[in-house]
């Protein structure tokens, strides 16, 4: 039985490949949610003058579920020019970050318009290291991943903490990391403009 | 073929191979399956030590108490020492030494979490739900107000609010056996019951989801294999490079 299941999987994913999209088939029209407009107009809204503080919230392993909504995210951001801070409480966040920029690059093939952003890599800690990283970012990951790019060198005020950026935009396939980003980050909302958005494997939105 | 082409060729290889090893369990655990999720550990675990070793040890503590000592030593120092101090942890006659530094560890955890949840789930969503059928939320939204959108607005409105005092119910007022032939347990018990639905379906969703990414990286995996074999014969038999 598990082997028939295997294998019937597997051939319906093939022919998928085989054959490719129907183009001949309708669109299904339907009108996006108000939570996804909503975002989109909080893209829209981003200048070349724009930062924006991107967690990558998921293990390798889920990059093909994720990507689906990351890709057009990361088009979208790099088309408006947006400097983008990358960060990741995985531990392969470095890899996923860099991993992301390579799609990228491959799906756009726009050499003139790089994608313009700083790989602070893995942020460690959980919920109290988040918590540390929303109240002094630079002090808690004050350069890159490859130890060149400092947060003066990206354009940041690095005693401006999270005020730096115009939106927080959190990629997460687990529920469990998006509470924790609402409720370690979100709080702070009160204080200064901070955006806090997330990007499930299923749809996009506020908090 | 030029260094970059071996490497991606090799790496193309060496991926195709494991994803095979992988799938090799639908016939049962063996020594393939066994092999590949052996090296998968390994090398996750050795990566995990790396990265901790590189950006954690060396960029925060070492290089910050090398470059400014004076400075430094008072913010990374107590660290640093906790972090050896737990390492007693490891040994089964000494453990018991490391209970202090765990227990600040699991006490500032905790206080995080809890405080969290606090400001980050609970007050805003007990406001969200408040607000679920507060026309002057609605209107701070500027949604539209057609007949047929506030009708919509106002039924799932009421579902978010049903759904939460129900789920509230459920896990608070249950009631008890002794004084089932109140009235009013007689309701909650009722209420209960609907909030039992209500996590059901939450649980359906959240199990729907784990399935759908499964099948997702599934679906990855076979692309990739499938894209793999092409390229290779490809390469071998039709003398394209990669």
């Amino acid at each position: 039985m598990r082997v028939a299941a295997f294998f019937i999987l597997v051939l319906v994913v093939v022919l998928a490949l085989y054959i490719g999209p129907d183009q001949s088939s309708p669109v299904l029209q339907m009108p996006a949610p108000a939570a996804v407009l909503g975002f989109h107009q909080q893209l829209l809204n981003l200048s070349s003058s724009s930062h924006v503080l991107l967690a990558l919230d998921f293990e390798p392993g889920y990059s093909a579920e994720m990507n689906t909504m990351l890709q057009p995210l990361l088009v979208q951001l790099q088309r408006q020019g947006v400097f983008v801070t990358a960060v990741s409480s995985s531990i392969s966040g470095a890899l996923i970050i860099e991993q992301a920029q390579n799609d990228l690059a491959a799906s756009t093939g726009d050499p003139l318009k790089p994608w313009r952003v700083q790989n602070l890599g893995y942020l460690p800690g959980g919920p109290a290291g988040l918590l540390a990283f929303a109240l002094e970012p630079a002090r808690i990951i004050p350069v890159d991943v490859i130890e060149q790019k400092t947060w003066a060198d990206a354009g940041l005020n690095p005693a401006a903490g999270m005020d730096n950026f115009s939106l927080v935009i959190v990629a997460t396939d687990s529920t469990r990391s998006v509470s924790t980003w609402a409720e370690q980050v979100g709080p702070l909302r009160r204080q200064s403009e901070i955006e806090l958005l997330m990007v499930s494997a299923q749809s996009a939105g506020g908090d | 073929m030029n260094s970059s082409s071996l490497f991606d060729l090799i790496g193309l290889v060496v991926g195709f191979v494991l994803t095979l090893m992988v799938f090799s369990y639908v016939f049962g655990d063996n020594f393939l399956f066994r092999f590949a999720t052996y090296t998968f550990i390994g090398a996750a675990a050795g990566y995990a030590t790396a990265v901790v070793l590189r950006t954690l040890i060396w960029q925060r503590y070492l290089i910050p108490l090398i470059q400014n000592p004076g400075e430094n030593f008072a913010i990374t120092a107590p660290g640093f020492v906790l972090g050896i101090w737990l390492l007693l942890k490891a040994s089964p006659r000494l453990s018991r030494l490391a209970n202090m530094p765990m227990a600040l560890l699991v006490g500032v955890a905790a206080g995080t979490v809890i405080g969290g949840a606090l400001l980050g789930t609970l007050f805003p969503q007990a406001t969200a739900t408040m607000n679920a059928l507060n026309i002057s939320t609605r209107n701070s939204l500027q949604l539209s107000n057609s007949g047929l959108d506030l009708i919509v607005w106002m039924i799932n409105g009421l579902f978010v609010v049903f759904g939460s005092v129900t789920n509230l119910a459920y896990f608070q007022f249950g009631g008890s056996a002794s004084c089932q032939s109140s009235a009013l347990n007689g309701i909650i018990l009722r209420m209960a019951q609907i909030g039992k639905g209500f996590i059901a379906v939450a649980l359906g969703v959240l199990f729907a989801g784990v399935f759908g990414a499964a099948l997702m990286a599934f679906v990855d995996q076979v692309t990739f294999s499938w894209n793999a074999i092409w390229q290779l014969i490809g390469l071998f038999f039709l003398d394209i490079n990669l």
